[in-house]
């Protein structure tokens, strides 16, 4: 429901931004470059995870554009019960599909969907438990730290929209279905950059990037 | 400009619906399951002992377990060592009259979740008993873990 207002939301917006932005230099080829504003804003809140991420993607044909993203992130889990530290980097790649058709040869904006394929690799720090049992007390442990990596796939969908210049703004939402769960069944880590929750098989995810497009 | 800040405020109301940590919604504490039975039977029979107390002898509390009148009784092994007692006292309003069991088991650290943290799963290796009422036990089941639906020991009387 979060996630459905919110891409409402920035339809209007964009649609009724991208009168503003029309390619005037006859360019046929476009690289497009973008931070995503989102993660940092969302994570704000929170001392315990931290997330950035920037994506590029370039025109193939009319239809199809070729996308890379890429970033790290952190959290901290930290509780008296259980603690522990993870890092890690992330891409993705993959392609989208322009779903509206180009009205004009200068036409850049685009709703598209997309899949992606997804690789993280995460560093896990030694983990600290404490067990409380009713009746006997206490007990504690340490974990020992582990490298891992995360492979997934993603069905992605979204709106890149042309606001002013070579200034794009879009968003695009996510389904993240993780291949490798075996390899999370001992401490899955609480948050994978790129991915989400290490403990789920599938995440969602939400990414408004700003950028700038390169045309020649 | 102002339009990116309202973009920005709207995206920082997000923050304030992001969750913290998940409920544990699972046992953190496997119970050892003991079914009591009458002996002498060709077939299966279990019988109720009228007021059953538990107490186990290396307890950090003063804790002990009340059971009423049941045939079917649940305990926890010590994660602290590898073995454990429990006085097991079938009738309160006789309290010496009781035998003693001993467990022995190998601990196992566990997973759960990163909401429910780790505990300990245990593979008795074996069990012990008095004989003052207790005919015999038999050990049924050795991994003692989250599944409530094991019968582990049965006590024959």
């Amino acid at each position: 429901m979060r996630i459905k207002s919110t891409c409402v939301f920035f339809i209007s917006l964009l649609l009724a931004w991208r009168g503003f932005a029309q390619d005037s230099t006859g360019a046929t080829h476009q690289l497009r470059l973008g931070v995503d504003v989102f993660q940092p804003v969302i994570h704000a809140g929170s001392d315990q995870k931290k997330g950035y991420e920037i994506a590029a993607d370039y025109r193939f044909n009319k239809t199809i554009y070729l996308a890379a993203e890429g970033g790290f992130g952190r959290s901290d889990y930290n509780y008296p019960d259980l603690s522990y530290t993870t890092t890690n980097s992330f891409i993705r790649l993959g392609f989208d599909k322009s779903l509206l058709p180009v009205l004009r040869s200068k036409d850049w904006d685009m709703a598209f969907v997309g899949l992606r394929y997804g690789l993280a690799f995460i560093q896990r720090s030694d983990a600290s438990f404490v067990y409380h049992d009713p009746l006997y007390g206490v007990s504690a442990g340490t974990i020992a730290g582990k490298n891992l990596m995360a492979h997934w796939l993603e069905v992605a969908g979204g709106m890149k929209v042309f606001l002013w210049k070579n200034i794009y703004a879009g968003w695009t939402v996510r389904g993240k279905f993780l291949v490798n769960q075996k390899s999370f069944r001992e401490l899955a880590p609480d948050f994978i950059a790129g991915y989400g929750r290490g403990d789920k098989n599938t995440n969602f995810g939400f990414n408004f990037y700003v950028g700038y497009g390169l045309r020649w | 400009m102002n339009r990116l800040l309202l973009l920005l405020i709207l995206l920082t109301g997000f923050v304030a619906c992001t969750p913290q940590r998940d409920p544990c919604l699972q046992p953190r504490t496997p119970s050892l399951h003991i079914g009591i039975y009458k002996m002498g039977d060709t077939t299966l029979r279990d019988t109720s002992l009228p007021a059953t107390m538990l107490v186990p002898l290396d307890a950090d509390t003063n804790l002990v377990l009340l059971a009423g009148n049941t045939s079917k009784l649940s305990l926890f092994l010590s994660p602290l060592q590898d073995s454990c007692r429990y006085l097991l006292v079938p009738d309160t309003a006789l309290p010496l009259m009781y035998d003693t069991l001993y467990f022995y088991y190998n601990r196992q650290q566990k997973f759960l979740s990163n909401a429910c943290g780790y505990t300990y799963f245990y593979e008795l290796t074996g069990v012990r008993s008095t004989y003052s009422l207790v005919d015999s036990v038999y050990l049924n089941k050795t991994a003692v873990n989250n599944d409530a639906n094991q019968e582990h020991l049965r006590i024959f009387y």
